[in-house]
Formats: C-alpha cells, structure tokens, sequence
C-alpha cells in the first residue's frame, strides 16, 4: 500500500490545504494562478462576483466605505482565506476589496465555486468554518472601535498583517493606514512613530519592519490575543 | 504564520474580567436584573419554555418553504427569554439555536478591565448559534437578550441535519450570515467615525425595528455598555434628544416619540442597518 504523502501541504492556502487529495484534484484544473498588484481592486459595493481568490502570498483587506469617501478596514485576508464571500453567500459584495500585499492567488470561478460546495464534503466545511472565522474577525473588529485607542489597534492590524505577509518588512501604504485606524491621513505618521519611539517597528514613509513581535504582541489591545492569536483554532 | 496557542491563559482573565463585570454591576444596582436572580445572571439552564403564540414573526422561519417549516415545527421549542439572561457557557459549545420572536439578543464582550461593547445585534430577522451550524468555535462573547421576549429553542444537531438536506435552509443560512457580515461591517465603521449620538440613534431604531414597541426599557448605563461607550456620554446624548422632543428618557426606559426625528438624527450607517434592509437581503 502507498501511503499518501501529507508532509507537503496540497496548496499554500489553508483552506485548500485542509481538502482530501480528491476533492482538491477535483478542483485543481479550475484553479488559475493570478498575480495580484498593490492597491489592486478585486471588487466594490453592489458587484456581484464572478470569481473567487484563494490567496497564496499576497494579502487583501476589506473596506466598509461611507458616503464622504472615508471608511474602515473591518477584515485582513491572507494564505487562510479567500475573497470574494458573496459568491458563496448570495447577495452582492458589500466591501470593497483591495490588495494591500502584492502576491499570488488562486482564482476559482464562483459557479464552480458553488458547486463544488453543494456537494457537501471537506470544501463545504472549509468555506463554512472559514466564514465563521471571518464572522469572528470581523466582530472583533467592531467592539474594538469602539473602545480601544488608535497606538493599540494599530498594534493590532500590524501583527494581522504580519501574520499573513510572512516577511518581516511591509509596504502599507498611507490611505490603508488611514482607514484602518479611523484617522486622517495626515495622523498616520504620527500614530506610527509613537510605536518606532518604544522600539517596536521600524517606520519610514510607508514602509514598517517588526523589529520586536513580541513587544507588539505585548503592547497591542486585547482582542489580538483574543481572536487573531487563536485565529488557527477557527480555521480548519 | 499564525500562531496556535496551548495556554489557556486568555479564557481565565476573561472570566475573571466577567466576574467583576457582574459583581461590580449589581454592587451598583446599575442593571436590571432578571426575576429571581441573585447577584449573578441566569444561565441557559432556567430558560423557562412557553406555550407557543400561534404567530411565527422569525422571518427566517416564515421564508422557509412550508414542507421544510413543517418538518421543523416539532423541534421548535418557544421559550421566555429574560434580560442580560446568558444563553450559552461563556467559552462552551452551543448546542441549542435560537430564533427571536419579540425578544432581541446581543453578542456582548467583555474585557479585562470590565469594560463592554456589543458586536453583533439579532433579532428576528435572524438566528443565534451560527457557530455550531458551521461547525466552527464559539464567539468569544457572551449571548444575552438585551430586550427580554420570547425566541424559538432547537437543537444544534437537528438544525445542521436540516442544513445538509434542505437546500432552502443552507440558502437562508448562508444569507444570514452574509447579513451578519454587513451588519458586523457597518457598526465597525460606525464605531470608528461616528460620534455617541449618532451612534445611539442608529442602534435605538435598530432595536425599535426588531421590538415594534416605543417604549425600551433600558438604562443609560446597560446602553453605555452594548455600545461601548461611558454613561456620561449616554446621558448627554439622551439629553439633546430628549430635548429634541425625539424620544422621552426617564428612569429605567426610553420612549420613541418622533421616530422620523430619530431617523434624521441617525448617521447614514442605520440605511443598512435597518431590519428593512437587512431582510431584503434573504433569498
């Protein structure tokens, strides 16, 4: 008897990952490699979705816009997850969904995406579990808003993306950094260097390196520990 | 990349946190507490069942196509749900669902130093439980009714049984969820720009859709802690509006009097909010 090689994941996305050689193999030759560029727009409010992105090593943030322009960041995707959850869900996107680390992701047609879920099985529970996770995220995100300062949750988004770029050094540009803290965006360098004062990251025009993670992990608001450092435990 | 970690250490000063979030209130006498209680919320074990109205107001119930209803019907137990009563363990699998009839429940959080906000807001547009129905882990929150009413009780595992058989109810499930996360979205932003007393109006008139009554019996302080604010600040909101002639505020409750006023004075995130829109957006 062969026994099945598992040492080395099926895909650098989770929750591919997660699927039995057969389900993935039967979803493999619709799964198209794309390149994704910073500031990339994958969709906006009311689009209804053609396809999905399972992201391998690029990263992509959700913005709840309002109607002066501004608006928040409520969820961070990377290699865990994928975008575009309309197309599963039902309905039109409701956020805009913007690259904010360049990379790969594997584009999968969302009627295929949709079919290959009612079959029930392992990917029906993964987008399940993955949208419970996303549910939970984005949860967090709200309460945090409300009550924790703009250093802390700033703490916060950098350990989220840190988490899924996988590289010590990041561009995030300065609108990203805007709309994830709630500021203007003549605030974000000020926010950022209250941070590189303690020693934490170092910042300069846009670009952050984690130079102590877990100072970071030490200093950032409590619903990191709570959701994000779990985050393994939602996926599955 | 993401970090799994052994150490049970965040669940222990999260139920310290709630201790003193309780023992603290009711030192205060600050929240209402339910009937018979003494010093600690009821927990799911006394949920009292009633007898059942006869009229199914839960409008993922009544979207169901009456041949997928009917098979549910036995199922569906209809309890009496007190306020801040706790649906779940903190912490612990949920094995029961429930779907709000007149009462409204609240994901509320807690943290370590006490303070509170409230996430997610359902009523019966909705369900409670979706965790388990995705077979995912429980919300790091408590479940409480934040208005008291009645709700529809019924087990997790026949619910995802359902889920797996009837096409209706995975499309009526997935659609909620997909309604949770606009909601989730938008009082994320709102928190993040709006200022109390947009904020206050927005979520009276999210509670004024889900109760249909004018009058809500909740104090400034229960107010102050599901949107994660101070009381001063409630309070001082409350005032303008009561001065406004927008809604009356007395001890213990507020009453609606001028709900286009309130609607004026609500930011544009209520648009969404609204259970209007939010029940347009099941199939």
């Amino acid at each position: 008897m062969v026994m099945e090689d598992r040492t080395q994941p099926l895909s650098e996305n989770r929750l591919l990952a997660a699927l039995p050689r057969e389900e993935y193999e039967r979803l493999a030759p619709h799964l198209q490699p794309v390149s994704l560029t910073l500031s990339q727009t994958l969709f906006m409010p009311d689009e209804q979705v053609n396809h999905v992105h399972f992201l391998t090593t690029s990263v992509v943030s959700l913005l709840t816009d309002l109607e002066d322009g501004t608006g928040m960041e409520v969820g961070l995707i990377g290699p865990e997850g994928f975008v575009g959850i309309s197309a599963l869900l039902g309905g039109s996107e409701t956020k805009v969904a913007t690259v904010q680390a360049p990379g790969m992701s594997l584009r999968l047609q969302a009627d295929i995406l949709q079919k290959e879920f009612s079959r029930g099985g392992q990917f029906q529970n993964a987008l399940l579990r993955y949208t419970h996770a996303l549910i939970t995220q984005i949860s967090q995100a709200v309460v945090c808003n409300a009550r924790h300062q703009v250093e802390g949750r700033l703490a916060r988004w950098l350990l989220m993306f840190h988490d899924r770029v996988g590289t010590d050094e990041f561009e995030l540009t300065q609108e990203f950094m805007a709309n994830m803290l709630g500021v203007r965006r003549a605030s974000v360098s000020e926010i950022a260097e209250r941070l590189q004062a303690m020693n934490l990251i170092r910042y300069q025009r846009g670009r952050f390196a984690i130079l102590n993670r877990k100072g970071l992990e030490e200093f950032t608001c409590e619903c990191y520990p709570k959701v994000e450092k779990k985050f393994d435990d939602f996926l599955p | 990349m993401m970090m799994n970690s052994p150490e049970s250490k965040g669940n222990l000063t999260q139920k310290d946190a709630l201790l003193r979030y309780r023992s603290a209130d009711t030192a205060a006498g600050a929240r209402p507490l339910a009937e018979g209680t003494t010093g600690t919320s009821r927990t799911h074990k006394d949920i009292r069942p009633v007898p059942f109205s006869g009229l199914l107001t839960n409008k993922l119930l009544t979207a169901l196509p009456g041949e997928d209803f009917a098979r549910l019907l036995p199922f569906l137990e209809p309890v009496s749900l007190s306020i801040n009563e706790d649906l779940y363990d903190f912490g612990q699998a949920v094995h029961e669902v429930y779907f709000p009839e007149s009462a409204v429940i609240s994901h509320l959080y807690i943290w370590e130093d006490g303070s509170t906000a409230e996430a997610a807001l359902i009523g019966r547009e909705g369900l409670t439980g979706l965790s388990a129905i995705f077979d995912a882990p429980a919300l790091p929150c408590l479940t409480q009714a934040i208005i008291p009413g009645t709700a529809l009780r019924m087990s997790v595992e026949v619910l995802r049984q359902e889920f797996a058989r009837s096409k209706a109810m995975q499309r009526l499930l997935l659609a909620h969820a997909g309604i949770r996360i606009l909601q989730l979205s938008q009082r994320a932003v709102c928190n993040g720009r709006h200022t109390v007393i947009e904020r206050l109006c927005s979520w009276l008139l999210m509670l004024h859709d889900r109760v249909g009554d004018d009058q809500l019996l909740l104090t400034h302080e229960q107010i102050a802690h599901h949107l994660g604010t101070r009381r001063a600040g409630i309070t001082s909101a409350a005032n303008s509006l009561r001065d406004g002639q927008i809604i009356k505020s007395s001890r213990g409750q507020i009453r609606i009097i001028n709900r286009e006023g309130l609607e004026m004075a609500a930011c544009e995130c209520y648009r969404t909010l609204g259970q209007q829109n939010l029940t347009a957006a099941l199939p």
